[in-house]
């Protein structure tokens, strides 16, 4: 394992000198098409490793238990820095640690540790064996869910759109306040707003219901009449459109309803890894667990 | 049923309990399970009712989760009881379902009929149960991991360490279906399946945890000591995820799943 720990050190080490020499890591970078290249060439090289494993050992042991524990520990070293530092957008809290995801080493490390989950997965999928199946379903809906999810988020839009009752409205803006102009456009027809009768012991009145009456105009000239409401998002021309924002100081008077736009294109396959594992975890309940023996017991 | 009449159903089921936790030293299985069943169903009771009363499932507040803490832990304790009939599990689940019990009695917090509309949703109650019962089964592990470390004399047997590593192994399934059923309803109500809200760090560093301690297990068989560390701090880990997190100043208010 002492390998496993000095390549985890090496790599904080290689991260913290990518940190002051490039500044953050930005997630932008891999908007697409660098992702896709990214993930291909890297499973290339995963082939290319899983092939050459007789003949440069370092590969073979990628693959083995002894490499799997130093690179979790690492990521989980550096995610439980993670929790004990208030993580801020702006630069106003601890340098580096506050930007945990933009830090290199925490990158690197996860980088680190998908390459050996990959890796090992790739072994097991190319000696099939039925009785490896709850292995897979871990291991490979883990790897989709984390890589697809991570690869994926510079990809991932989201847009506001501020609708008013009565109009219609075919723009949104983005975080940096960029307005969008879209194929599809909202008509609001009502924003309706449910309150708690006042509750023993409370100063004012809980919200029970947020809706929004809306008829959806797609690109192809579909109209499509529907509620939108929390926990109750509406999937349209490839946009998820979830209930977002009202006027706050009217509150059940508000005239105004916002919505998020959100557009994942990698969502199916993390979608897919979660549902994997999940899978996984059912396999783990009944197959894993080792039995205890009969003898010895108390 | 009112939170009120709490107290008494509590401590009938604690009674219960604790009398099935004697009657384990004793050897006695059939009154132990009796009674430890009866105790659950009391409890039951109150929980169905409580739920019925406040027309939403109790599973908002910290000490709503609490409330199911303490039901599935004697659950726990008395699966565990009647496979590997361990004489003292019971008794150590039956004192921290107490501790939690008191708890509630003692901080009650408001358990008013309101539910925001983020809550709302079908993954609501799979949700949160699915993470108590992890909850409870994993405590029945860190409960073990004390016991094989700090209280007993011999050295650790193999047997004893793959009863460990059941628990693990059942928890870390529930544990799984927790957070990823929290993903699936996080791109339902927020538009993303995972956000790093300091809960959700918690939970990855928690699940990340047990996930090593599996791989460790594994890797050195033999390292039984410094697998049962781990499977402390990995509870101590669970426990800040759980309700650490709103004493931390980090995460303090900055998290989108205060209720």
């Amino acid at each position: 394992m002492k390998k496993g720990f000095l390549i985890g050190a090496g790599l904080i080490v290689a991260g913290l000198l990518l940190q002051v020499g490039v500044g953050p890591f930005r997630w932008e970078w891999l908007a697409f098409p660098v992702n896709l290249t990214v993930l291909l060439v890297s499973l290339g090289l995963l082939v290319g490793a899983y092939l050459f494993r007789h003949k440069i050992p370092f590969f073979a042991w990628m693959m083995r238990l002894d490499a799997a524990v130093p690179a979790v520990i690492y990521a989980l070293a550096l995610t439980l820095v993670m929790g004990f530092t208030a993580q801020r957008e702006d630069d106003s809290g601890i340098p580096w640690i506050s930007q945990m995801l933009d830090f290199w080493p925490f990158v690197l490390s996860y980088a680190w540790l998908m390459d050996i989950l990959g890796l090992t997965t790739l072994n097991h999928l190319l000696h099939f064996r039925v009785r490896e199946i709850p292995f897979l379903l871990n291991h490979l809906g883990l790897f989709l869910a984390l890589v697809c999810g991570a690869l994926g988020a510079p990809d991932t839009q989201r847009l506001h759109m501020t609708t008013r009752e009565g109009e219609t409205t075919c723009q949104a803006t983005d975080e940096a306040g960029n307005v969008h102009p879209l194929d599809l456009s909202i008509e609001l027809h009502d924003f309706i707003m449910e309150e708690y009768p006042l509750q023993p012991g409370a100063k004012m009145r809980m919200p029970k219901r947020f809706a929004s009456e809306v008829t959806v105009h797609t690109k192809e000239g579909k109209a499509i009449p529907a509620v939108i409401e929390v926990n109750k998002p509406l999937q349209a021309d490839g946009w998820k459109i979830y209930q977002y924002d009202y006027d706050e100081e009217k509150g059940t008077e508000s005239e105004i309803s916002v919505f998020e736009l959100v557009r994942e294109p990698w969502q199916p396959f993390v979608r897919a890894g979660i549902l994997m594992m999940l899978a996984g975890a059912l396999c783990l309940f009944f197959f894993m667990a080792p039995r205890p023996k009969k003898e010895d017991k108390q | 049923m009112s939170w009120d009449v709490f107290a008494w159903f509590a401590l009938s089921a604690v009674f219960c309990w604790a009398l099935g936790a004697f009657f384990a030293w004793k050897g006695r299985r059939t009154p132990t399970l009796v009674l430890t069943l009866l105790g659950l169903l009391i409890y039951a009771a109150f929980i169905t009712g409580f739920w019925i009363s406040l027309d939403r499932p109790p599973l908002r507040t910290q000490g709503e989760t609490r409330l199911w803490f303490s039901f599935f832990l004697p659950l726990a304790g008395v699966i565990v009881y009647s496979r590997w009939r361990y004489k003292w599990i019971l008794s150590f689940t039956t004192v921290l379902a107490l501790v939690f019990i008191c708890v509630n009695l003692f901080k009650p917090e408001i358990h008013n009929k309101t539910m925001m509309p983020a809550l709302m949703s079908p993954w609501f109650a799979p949700h949160v149960i699915v993470y108590m019962l992890s909850y409870a089964i994993l405590g029945a592990s860190a409960v073990m991991a004390v016991y094989l470390l700090f209280f007993r004399r011999e050295k650790t047997t193999d047997a004893e360490m793959a009863m460990t590593d059941n628990l693990v192994y059942v928890g870390l399934t529930f544990l799984t279906f927790g957070m990823l059923f929290g993903a699936l309803w996080a791109k339902e109500v927020w538009g993303g399946f995972w956000g790093w809200d300091p809960k959700e760090t918690w939970a990855a560093i928690t699940w990340l945890c047990y996930v090593l301690y599996i791989h460790f297990r594994r890797a050195r068989p033999q390292e039984k000591r410094t697998a049962l560390i781990l499977l402390l701090f990995s509870f101590l880990c669970l426990q800040m995820c759980w309700w650490g997190i709103n004493y931390l100043p980090s995460a303090r208010s900055t998290s989108v799943h205060t209720y």
